[in-house]
């Protein structure tokens, strides 16, 4: 019982790991991404905490710790859920995805700081908006701490009519004002804590924006515009400047068809089942990690008694 | 009996008058939203012509139902604010976009903080482009759809 209440975390999260495309394509766009940046948050926390807990029980069991701390090897030994090496690996797989998690918020607060001092060498700051002076159409939003600005440049500009401008400036804008940029650092970190969920983060990605594309098709009120100017926006970039070697490499170009594609498509449905089942499953893996502790506490209670009597 | 009636009635009309505070508040985060969403199509606008317009001029390239007032309006907040330059042509402003020295820095700042972020091995999460580079696949079906539209 105790070690299918250790495994569920990891199940779970194999299953979120595989459905992330398809939730994220059968969502509306807001609740995917919160959605699943929640759902895969729970997963990284709840896998730690198993992978901690079998670590540090066997950790418990080296003489001179369980000396110190007053239980029982024998007890402890004979409580094991999982046979030795079993443990001892999960404890050294804790530690490394611990580590590269820190790692991984340690590289989005340099990226935040940076983006911060950005913010505020851009003038003027008056309305947000920064538009520089370059041969390359470019369009992009920077977020700080605090501070976020919207940079676009007068190529970008002079290559989209009107319209299609409005477009383009609401899309950025919905990214500032629902702080999008938060949402895909925490789905980095989770993914950084347990590989099993990394596809959320890619899923994250484009969420947003397609989230940012169905707020600019709202404002537009016209999503067929929305359409054409991204796929303006799109060659205007190609045209003018040629391809960007790490754009290119990460493949984020990608994402387009499915944005336009999503926006000839029609305003996404909801579905309530589908928010429902990964609400369940964040109830459970949650459930599983309590239902864990407690065990443990049984465990060491247990092993103390032992060690007090013996 | 009476008080029970009173203090009911204070407690809803308490509760009436924070829905409408509430309303009011969201309502005016919208106001406030569309003044900031239009400063921002001007900028795009000016931005986009090669040379300073006057109101009439921007409202007639903003495509959109607006009144001479409100893009008026616009522009001299955006004055006020030292977004805009303005220069007096006949009888009307003319505006454009601050120039140099001011935003010179920008494009030099911009430029470099972004080479500083794609560098890393995984997109930042702190930069968010409109769009990103196409495959040639996709340059195709993308002229396709825009010659649907205009054609």
């Amino acid at each position: 019982m105790i070690a299918s209440l250790l495994a569920a975390p990891f199940l779970l999260s194999g299953v979120l790991g595989m459905l992330a495309g398809r939730i994220g394509r059968g969502l509306p766009p807001a609740a995917a991404v919160i959605g699943l940046t929640v759902t895969a948050l729970a997963s990284a926390l709840s896998t730690g905490f198993a992978l901690t807990a079998l670590g540090a029980t066997v950790l418990a069991q080296i003489p001179p710790l369980a000396e110190w701390a007053g239980v029982s090897v024998a007890a402890l030994d004979a409580t094991e859920p999982l046979p030795d090496p079993v443990a001892i690996a999960a404890g050294v797989v804790a530690v490394v995805l611990l580590a590269l998690a820190a790692r991984q918020v340690l590289i989005t607060l340099r990226q935040l700081r940076d983006a911060s001092r950005l913010c505020a060498e851009l003038a003027p700051a008056a309305t947000g908006l920064v538009i520089v002076d370059e041969p390359r159409a470019e369009a992009y939003s920077i977020s700080g701490f605090r501070r976020s600005r919207i940079v676009v440049s007068r190529e970008m500009m002079r290559a989209l009519p009107a319209a299609e401008r409005r477009v383009l400036l609401a899309h950025e804008a919905a990214h500032v004002r629902c702080r999008h940029h938060l949402f895909v650092a925490v789905s980095e970190v989770a993914a950084a804590a347990n590989p099993l969920v990394r596809s959320v983060s890619r899923e994250v990605r484009v969420g947003v924006e397609r989230w940012a594309d169905e707020a600019a098709a709202a404002e537009a009120g016209d999503r067929r515009v929305a359409a054409t100017a991204l796929a303006r926006a799109g060659l205007a970039r190609m045209r003018s400047g040629g391809a960007d070697p790490a754009g290119a490499l990460a493949g984020a170009g990608a994402d387009l068809p499915r944005r336009v594609d999503a926006l000839l498509a029609g305003r996404p449905r909801r579905r309530p089942a589908v928010v429902l089942a990964l609400v369940v499953m964040v109830v459970v893996l949650l459930g599983t990690s309590t239902a864990t502790a407690h065990n443990v506490r049984e465990r060491l209670g247990y092993a103390d008694y032992v060690f007090d009597h013996r | 009996m009476a008080n029970e009636r009173v203090a009911n009635e204070r407690v809803a009309n308490e509760r009436v008058a924070n829905e409408r505070v509430a309303k009011e508040h969201s309502m005016a985060g919208e106001r406030a939203r569309a003044k900031g969403g239009l400063e921002h199509e001007v900028l795009a606008a000016l931005s986009a012509a090669d040379g300073p317009r006057t109101p009439q001029q921007v409202l007639a390239e903003l495509d959109r139902d607006l009144a001479y007032t409100t893009v008026m309006t616009t522009l001299s907040r955006l004055h006020a604010k030292g977004a805009v330059d303005r220069t007096m042509m006949g009888r009307a402003y003319a505006y454009s976009l601050v120039g140099t020295p001011e935003t010179a820095g920008n494009s030099v700042a911009a430029r470099r903080m972004v080479k500083l972020l794609d560098a890393g091995t995984d997109r930042a999460s702190v930069l968010a482009r409109f769009v990103e580079d196409l495959s040639p696949q996709d340059d195709a079906m993308l002229r396709e759809l825009l010659q649907g539209k205009d054609g």
